[in-house]
């Protein structure tokens, strides 16, 4: 009997330490949703807004890089049909990392675009609500993280490096 | 009858010592089970990516598969200057896909709303639009 209620007492101490984590996460989340429910609209609305103009600056930076980088790879192109000279084995692997860069930042564009249709779509009813703008800010402030990612690769790409 | 005692009892021993093997056979079982799994979806991914070298990039057509297959070769003039074109189309699709994200804001119809409550807080009007 006794050695019944060891047992227990350890499997729950052991339950209740492996859950403390989770107790915490839901008792800061609370806190958290508190404090921002709490903010005035207008700060809602001039964060998102804030947001959308870095994704849009974010895109911008996207195409001025593929914009470099194709004229860096049309500059390589003119020089090999002007002067019929074959690249180098440098070349060719240094163009192999570029095109994978490349194929790598259509995905990540594919998933930015289908991402931020679906949230227009799926919550478009719930607009305007607190949550469908903060679930905006959320999403511009991650899209435009990518963005910036994608278009530091491409520089990568269009300096030939 | 002590003997017959004694029988079920070594019986319900033996039973309890089977029950407590075969649990330990369940725990220790499944996950083994289910790492085997995992093993065996990586082993196909790796085989995939084995099998597919040089058309991992989807769609590309042939030219980047020889660039990848001949990376280390050289490549005649003609077939790296399609390399070239092929790389510059791949990078037009880039950019065609950064615009539509531009085509997204101009055409959110969440931008006229949101812009339009904005106003109205700005007049000081509108604390009841956004609940």
């Amino acid at each position: 009997m006794k050695k019944k209620c060891m047992i227990f007492s350890l499997v729950f101490c052991l339950t209740m330490l492996l859950s403390m984590p989770l107790l915490a996460d839901g008792i800061l989340d609370q806190t958290v949703n508190a404090a921002v429910s709490n903010e005035p609209i207008t700060d809602i609305l001039t964060r998102l807004r804030d947001e959308r103009a870095n994704l849009v600056s974010a895109q911008t930076e996207v195409m001025i890089q593929a914009n470099e980088a194709k004229l860096r790879v049309e500059v390589i192109l003119t020089e090999s049909i002007e002067q019929k000279k074959a690249l180098t084995a440098e070349q060719l692997e240094s163009l192999k990392k570029d095109l994978e860069t490349i194929k790598s930042a259509q995905d990540i564009l594919n998933s930015v675009l289908t991402d931020i249709r679906n949230t227009a779509t799926n919550y478009a009813e719930f607009m305007p609500s607190r949550e469908y703008l903060y679930t905006l800010i959320k999403l511009y402030s991650e899209k435009s993280l990518q963005l910036y990612d994608v278009a530091k690769a491409l520089e990568y790409v269009a300096a030939g490096a | 009858m002590k003997g017959a005692f004694d029988v079920f009892v070594k019986t319900s021993r033996l039973a309890h010592a089977a029950g407590f093997l075969l649990l330990l056979f369940i725990l220790g079982a499944v996950p083994l089970g289910c790492g085997a799994e995992e093993q065996a979806k990586i082993k196909t991914t790796d085989s995939m990516l084995q099998t597919t070298e040089g058309l991992v990039l989807e769609g590309s057509g042939p030219f980047p598969a020889t660039l990848l297959a001949r990376s280390n070769n050289t490549l005649s003039n003609e077939e790296n200057q399609l390399v070239l074109q092929e790389i510059s189309m791949e990078l037009d699709k880039v950019i065609d896909l950064a615009g539509q994200l531009e085509v997204i804001d101009d055409h959110d119809i969440n931008k006229k709303v949101i812009d339009d409550q904005s106003e109205a807080m700005t007049d000081g009007t509108g604390e009841e639009v956004v609940q």
